[in-house]
């Protein structure tokens, strides 16, 4: 079952002037008994595009280092907690979007009441039923932002068109998958 | 045949249907004073009614006309009930010629007659002691004769009964010093309101409500119930104009609830009010001059020749017709009503009600050439010239938009905004309609309590509930238990609790009134997570390692670990837990490459999920069959966006089957808050207007998405511009293809398969198109 740890960053993303991060936890979450790895990802090996981190302070550091670029974070609730209680002040204004990806149902209603940093910020709040669809949906996006700076080097385009393929073409099968779980009653099947 | 004992006819004859329960399927207590839900009764006098086959042959075709026919074959039984009678209901009788010489000199004064059609063997002999008699319209001995005479005469009643229910009243006045016919008028087109428009009541539908109570009502009736049987089998909301325009009982009950202003029958009609709404919405015809003949009392006609410029508002549905000289055609004379013939403008704009051609719709029927156009209920005319011509009266009316009323458009805008549905109670009370506004706020409360209920009572029983938690103990399958928890469940935690059960039913359990003292120490079984009161906590001797507690303590101020101040807090603790008892069992799975079970638990926790986020965000849950998206353009007054706007168009064709373009913010806002809020708009607004023109427009709820296109003008806009079309045509399809996705998720927790499929289908669609023209790496 593949998760977060199975994530291959591709390092032409992070030539782009724009960059996305994902923040997530290898402890188990505060509240959770069971295992770590709650998030499934069956299209880890295709989200080339995320760039991975497990430590907050290293994640926080690149972006301060690189104030010239924008990013874009997806972060576990706790890691977004985390950021939150850390005394110092928030200063990151190269963040252009975050969304926030909830390990537990409370954590998912208590994060939607989220009144911290960065709420204006915040474009999505999500359990682990919908985040690797939002996480094909945005790759799509993003790579449609930055591809136009890779327009002279002909073979990263190419390679960046066709991870937006692959991304499409995950959805597609996300969608079939739902096409498929549909009973005539609407409910959905079990197998 | 007679009266079936048990049925409607008979709980009316026998004087007991005074406080029948309108509704168990709602769960309604409120009690209905209404006699019948036509707005005449059928009453048959004859010593052989019941004896005769002829006669209990003719009952049934009587009963085609009225659905509400009482029989009797006593003269005194029969003029006692008609002496009980209240003077507002409207009886016709008819009598044989013997019992009708005994019985009409005692009764015909009585308020509740309003004709009397003696029906015998020797006409000429009881021709002679009716002639007395205003109110006997006929002595017949032919039953065919009897029956047309009496539907003739029913259709005119009807028509009567048409103009005493419209209302006239002033056009200009204020809100705060409303008069009590304006009132009437608002207080009605309020109720509509929020019957028609979502968003309003809890309750989705009344289909079944109505169902049931026509089925009380015609349970003496072999025809009428299979009438019922036909309405339930075959009706659909693209049909509702259909069953309208049908010569049925279904027709007389819409008629009378809408012109005596029914509430309680007026709510279960709601379904099928909301399906003709749309129908005609989507029908809308064009500009329009069209008569219809009206009887009206005289004194009615001198209320409108000496008010003219007041407006009239029409409680039911109206028919009329293009063809006035094929109309003027029909007239007959009348002597105790003037017939007016009503010569209508009607211009459809923002505020006017829809109204369409009939031909539009499988109902058409060319013989009935006075139904060639069909008004939506409650719609109001601007009162103009009334002159008398060639032995009628000539009314002028224009159909008249909401927004010339300033009286109903700012109390319509108040009750949108504030949803406060007490607006309709407090103005019934105003006109001393005391009676009305009592029923309208049971009859809304009962509408909130059935939807708590429904989902606390209901959902609560399909709970596992354990005597004791002793013999619990002993079920190894339980693994969640829930002590003396119950008193506190709202409608929220009833219904995710519903929802956990029906998902995993074996291993929750309730345990209510345990007041035994608990000694968990000698308890050997493992894997326990109890969740209970802090004061039930409190009586537990000793804990056991191997038992986890999650507490309700409403006073847990330290924040303790475990101890949750809220029964919500609490259950979604409990869904937790259940969510990690899957990922064990995924964990378990994994380790056995069983895929097969890594799957199922991940489907049952999304599953889980998707139903948990609809009871708390409850997302769009009106999702009609049909669901609309138009495309807005807010269009650059030099219309330097010409050359986009049909390649967009054309290339969304698929995707927006309505494009509408404006070119003045204002027209935009006039549409917006007219519009039904039935269609999702996608909006494109030129650069050229302000940033803030944007975020503005965002607050409407059915704007989904919005666009601002054209050139950059702020560089430093928090806002993306899309400068180019490929840019707009990309962000289209983008968030299309997140839109489709979203209702098809929204159709799956409806269980509405079809439609699920269909736009999960048009998400893989956009899919390719976004692969194909946009990451093309040719």
């Amino acid at each position: 079952m593949a998760s977060f740890e199975d994530i291959e960053y591709d390092s032409n993303y992070s030539l782009a002037s724009r960059q996305f991060f994902l923040l997530y936890d290898t402890t188990i979450p505060s509240q959770c008994a069971g295992p770590s790895s709650v998030i499934v990802l069956n299209n880890a090996s295709i989200l080339k595009f995320i760039c991975p981190y497990n430590n907050l302070l290293c994640c926080r550091n690149y972006i301060h280092d690189h104030n010239q670029k924008m990013f874009t974070i997806a972060l576990s609730d706790d890691k977004m907690n985390e950021w939150n209680d850390d005394n110092n002040q928030i200063t990151e204004t190269n963040i252009r979007k975050v969304f926030i990806f909830c390990e537990t149902f409370s954590q998912y209603l208590a994060m939607k009441r989220w009144r911290g940093c960065y709420r204006r910020k915040i474009r999505g709040i999500y359990l682990s039923d919908t985040f690797e669809q939002k996480l094909l949906q945005l790759g799509v996006d993003y790579i449609r932002e930055i591809l136009p700076e890779f327009r002279r080097e002909r073979g990263t385009y190419r390679r960046l068109c066709t991870d937006a393929q692959n991304l499409l073409q995950a959805l597609n099968n996300y969608f079939q998958d739902q096409i498929d779980s549909l009973s005539d009653d609407g409910t959905e099947e079990t197998s | 045949m007679g009266n079936r004992p048990g049925s409607f006819i008979d709980k009316l004859k026998n004087r007991i249907y005074r406080k029948h329960s309108i509704s168990k399927s709602s769960q309604s207590n409120i009690t209905t004073e209404n006699t019948s839900l036509e707005t005449f009764l059928l009453v048959w006098l004859d010593p052989n009614i019941d004896t005769s086959k002829e006669n209990i042959r003719t009952q049934k075709r009587l009963r085609k006309i009225l659905t509400c026919l009482l029989t009797f074959n006593k003269v005194d039984e029969c003029r006692r009930w008609l002496e009980k009678c209240y003077n507002e209901e409207k009886i016709i009788l008819i009598v044989s010629g013997a019992y009708g010489q005994e019985i009409v000199p005692k009764i015909h004064d009585l308020s509740c007659i309003v004709s009397i059609y003696v029906y015998c063997l020797d006409v000429e002999r009881n021709k002679i002691w009716s002639k007395d008699f205003r109110k006997i319209r006929g002595v017949e001995s032919s039953t065919n004769v009897l029956l047309e005479e009496l539907e003739n005469h029913q259709n005119h009643l009807e028509n009567i009964e048409d103009s005493r229910a419209l209302r006239i009243c002033q056009q200009n006045e204020p809100a705060h010093s409303i008069e009590n016919r304006t009132a009437s008028l608002v207080w009605y087109r309020l109720l509509l309101e929020i019957l028609i428009q979502p968003n309003y009541l809890p309750t989705k539908g009344t289909y079944h409500e109505f169902i049931h109570i026509l089925r009380q009502y015609s349970s003496n009736d072999e025809d009428g119930s299979n009438l019922i049987d036909e309405f339930e089998q075959t009706y659909e909301p693209t049909r509702a104009v259909s069953w309208l325009t049908r010569d049925t009982p279904l027709i007389r009950f819409v008629n009378k609830a809408l012109r005596e202003q029914d509430i309680n029958i007026l709510f279960p009609l709601r379904f099928l009010l909301v399906d003709i709404y749309t129908q005609l919405t989507k029908n809308q015809a064009p500009s329009l001059n069209v008569f219809r003949l009206q009887l009206m009392p005289k004194t009615q006609i001198e209320d409108l020749r000496s008010n003219p410029g007041r407006l009239i508002i029409v409680n039911g549905f109206l028919f009329a017709t293009t063809n006035k000289s094929q109309l003027l055609s029909t007239i007959q004379n009348n002597e105790q009503f003037e017939t007016v013939l009503f010569d209508i403008q009607a211009d459809f704009r923002s505020g006017t009600v829809p109204f369409a051609y009939l031909q539009q719709f499988d109902s058409y029927n060319e013989q009935q050439i006075e139904r060639e156009i069909l008004f939506m209920c409650g719609s109001i005319f601007e009162v103009g010239s009334l002159r008398y011509e060639n032995s009628i009266w000539r009314l002028q009316l224009r159909l008249t938009s909401e927004n010339d009323v300033p009286v109903l458009s700012q109390m319509k805008q108040n009750l949108r905004e504030t949803k406060n549905l007490n607006i309709i109670s407090d103005l019934l009370k105003k006109i001393n309609q005391e009676d009305k506004a009592r029923i309208f706020a049971e009859r809304i409360a009962n509408e909130q309590l059935t939807t708590a209920v429904t989902s606390n009572s209901q959902q609560i029983k399909s709970i596992q509930i354990q005597s004791n938690f002793n013999e619990l103990l002993t079920n190894e399958n339980i693994l969640f238990v829930l002590i003396n928890l119950s008193t506190y469940f709202n409608e929220s935690t009833s219904a995710v609790l519903k929802i956990l059960c029906s998902i995993e039913p074996r291993i929750i359990s309730i345990v209510d009134n345990e007041t035994t003292t608990i000694d968990l120490s000698q308890c050997m079984r493992r894997e326990l997570t109890i969740f209970t009161t802090v004061q039930f906590a409190n009586t537990i001797k000793k804990y056991s390692e191997d038992f986890q507690f999650f507490i309700l303590d409403t006073d847990n101020q330290n924040n303790q670990k475990y101890r949750y101040s809220t029964i919500d807090d609490l259950i979604n603790r409990l869904v937790d837990c259940i969510i990690e008892k899957y990922r064990f069992e995924i964990s378990k799975a994994l380790k056995t490459q069983n895929q097969t079970k890594v799957k199922d638990y991940n489907q049952q926790i999304n599953r889980i999920y998707r139903q948990l986020k609809q009871i708390h965000f409850n997302h769009d849950s009106f999702l009609s069959n049909t669901h609309q998206t138009t495309l807005i353009w807010l269009r650059s007054a030099d219309k330097n966006d010409n050359l986009d706007i049909e390649p967009v168009n054309q290339s969304f064709r698929d995707y927006f089957p309505m494009n509408l373009h404006f070119f003045q913010e204002s027209e935009l806002r006039e549409y917006l808050a007219a519009d039904n809020h039935q269609t999702d708009l996608f909006l494109i607004i030129s650069s050229d207007y302000q940033m803030d023109t944007l975020v503005d427009l965002r607050q409407y709820s059915n704007i989904k998405y919005t666009y601002y296109y054209g050139e950059m003008k702020d560089k430093n806009s928090e806002y993306k511009i899309l400068s180019t079309r490929d840019d707009l045509c990309y962000q289209l399809t983008y968030d299309l293809l997140e839109y489709y996705g979203n209702l098809g998720e929204q159709y799956r927790i409806n269980n509405q398969a079809k439609q699920a499929r269909q736009m999960f289908s048009k998400a893989q669609r956009l899919c390719q198109i976004l692969s194909e023209n946009y990451f093309s790496s040719k």
